[in-house]
């Protein structure tokens, strides 16, 4: 880089570039060095030029024309797009300063909009600043720029420095007196010189805009994300179809689980069968738990089972029986069934 | 700005697919859980089935239970058709009606009548009659 700016004459280097009137990189200015045979070398301004920025800087006022942006650039506002106030605080803190910036502005800002605000400090003075961020978009993009070529905006009260009159346009000119910037007709202007970029050295109170995409850096951003979608798409839809044919196996299952326990196709038909069996089920159940009470009973030669029957209705049991603690004791096993008593004889019937 | 919206549009579809992936994902495992429901349904009734459907063997092993060689003399009559079977074993001892009455027991339901009658403290009749 010293190499390169030794021969540097910046009188000339603003001639040749004009970066006056719109835009200017410290790579083109790099490149452009090159070819030129300069004396005089200003390298503490260069430096400070390449410090400041990787962008070009451009000064915007209401009649600045804007359309040859073409790419990411710093602006610096003229105060015709923001308020600013200079106060004397007993604070020191800057920090504690930018609490009381929005009751500073109270009162004397306009009802409509939204505003932000910034403050900075000074020489032990502090510099409240108010700005509409949406209305000052709308006049940057109405003044030719595009979005994503805003970069970061600066006001001119803290990057304009030194008592002086510098022309920003063929109409106005900037004037800093008594400490506050401010824009004046040019023709009413004394002496006037030249807005000298490179006298810049850009301070740290700016603001941005949120970019919305569309220049290449952003593209760039951009590409991370989508990729991510499409391959998390990608994944999802094969696990999608993956889980379709799962589906599908499923519902083949069902209907072969049917043929595999060789029962009837529709559920109706199913029902029935389980209803038909379930009846069947219970009764035999019943008939055996029946059966086996009446033959587990410790019977002898004179208390025994004359009959039993099985029909479809009832079981039937008719018992002799010789002493009474017999009978009372087969009562108590055989609970559930109706009994009909006669001398010596007791008929038990179980309703089937 | 054409970025954003194709970054929109893929976030959209991306939310599309992952909202149908589980739907589809909520109705597998619903389905698993009908279709395992279902299979223990199907089982208790194709067992049922199993076990209360008459068919020839359980015919056939029923009515062989009365043709056997001891049970001969005591048979006083046996009738088998397509429809029905009745036996009539007169004078069956005690162990053999035991194990008949067992045996007749399980196949009770296709059973239409089953009838003992004791003799004595030794000897009981004993009548059968199955519809198929």
């Amino acid at each position: 880089m010293e190499n390169i700016i030794k021969n540097i004459n910046i009188p000339a280097l603003k001639e040749k570039f004009e970066y006056k009137k719109s835009s200017f990189s410290s790579k083109d200015l790099i490149e452009k060095i090159k070819t030129f045979d300069y004396k005089n070398l200003d390298l503490k301004k260069i430096e400070s030029l390449v410090k400041n920025t990787n962008r070009p800087v451009c000064f915007v006022h209401s009649d600045s024309d804007l359309t040859g942006v073409r790419e990411k650039t710093n602006l610096i506002l003229s105060p015709a797009y923001y308020w600013c106030k200079k106060e004397e605080l007993e604070i020191d803190s800057l920090r504690k300063a930018k609490k009381l910036t929005e009751s500073i502005f109270f009162g004397h800002l306009p009802n409509e909009g939204k505003f932000d605000y910034k403050a900075t400090k000074i020489d032990g003075e502090f510099f409240f600043f108010a700005y509409d961020k949406e209305k000052i978009l709308k006049e940057l993009l109405a003044q030719g720029i595009k979005r994503e070529f805003i970069g970061n905006v600066y006001f001119a009260q803290n990057e304009c420095t030194g008592e002086r009159i510098c022309k920003i346009s063929d109409r106005f000119a900037l004037i800093h007196q008594n400490a506050m910037v401010s824009v004046m007709p040019l023709q009413y202007a004394q002496n006037p010189t030249d807005f000298d970029m490179l006298d810049l050295t850009l301070s740290n109170t700016y603001f941005k805009y949120r970019s919305t995409g569309g220049g290449a850096a952003d593209d760039k951003n951009f590409f991370i994300p989508i990729g991510f979608i499409l391959l998390w798409i990608i994944m999802e839809i094969v696990s999608g179809s993956s889980l379709s044919s799962d589906l599908e196996k499923l519902e083949n299952e069902k209907s072969s689980l049917v043929k595999k326990y060789g029962l009837p196709g529709t559920s109706f038909q199913r029902k029935a069968l389980k209803d038909k069996y379930t009846v069947i089920n219970k009764k035999q159940n019943k008939i055996r738990e029946i059966f086996t009470n009446i033959t587990s009973f410790t019977t002898d030669k004179e208390n025994y089972f004359k009959d039993i029957s099985l029909s479809k209705k009832e079981i039937k049991a008719v018992f002799i029986y010789n002493k009474t603690e017999v009978r009372e004791k087969l009562e108590k096993r055989l609970k559930g069934g109706s009994f009909t008593q006669s001398e010596k004889e007791i008929t038990i019937r179980f309703k089937l | 700005m054409k970025l954003n919206l194709v970054l929109a549009g893929l976030t959209g579809v991306l939310l599309l697919v992952v909202v149908n992936n589980t739907m589809t994902k909520t109705e597998l495992t619903e389905k698993q859980r009908e279709i395992s429901k279902e299979e223990v349904e199907l089982k208790a009734v194709s067992n049922l089935k199993k076990k209360w459907k008459t068919n020839k063997i359980k015919r056939q092993r029923l009515e062989s239970l009365f043709s056997g060689g001891k049970l001969k003399d005591k048979i006083e009559y046996k009738k088998s058709s397509k429809k029905e079977f009745k036996v009539l074993l007169k004078g069956i001892d005690k162990d053999t009606l035991k194990r008949l009455t067992k045996k007749v027991l399980e196949n009770s339901y296709i059973v239409k009548t089953f009838k003992v009658t004791k003799i004595d403290e030794f000897t009981s009749d004993l009548e059968v009659r199955i519809e198929y």
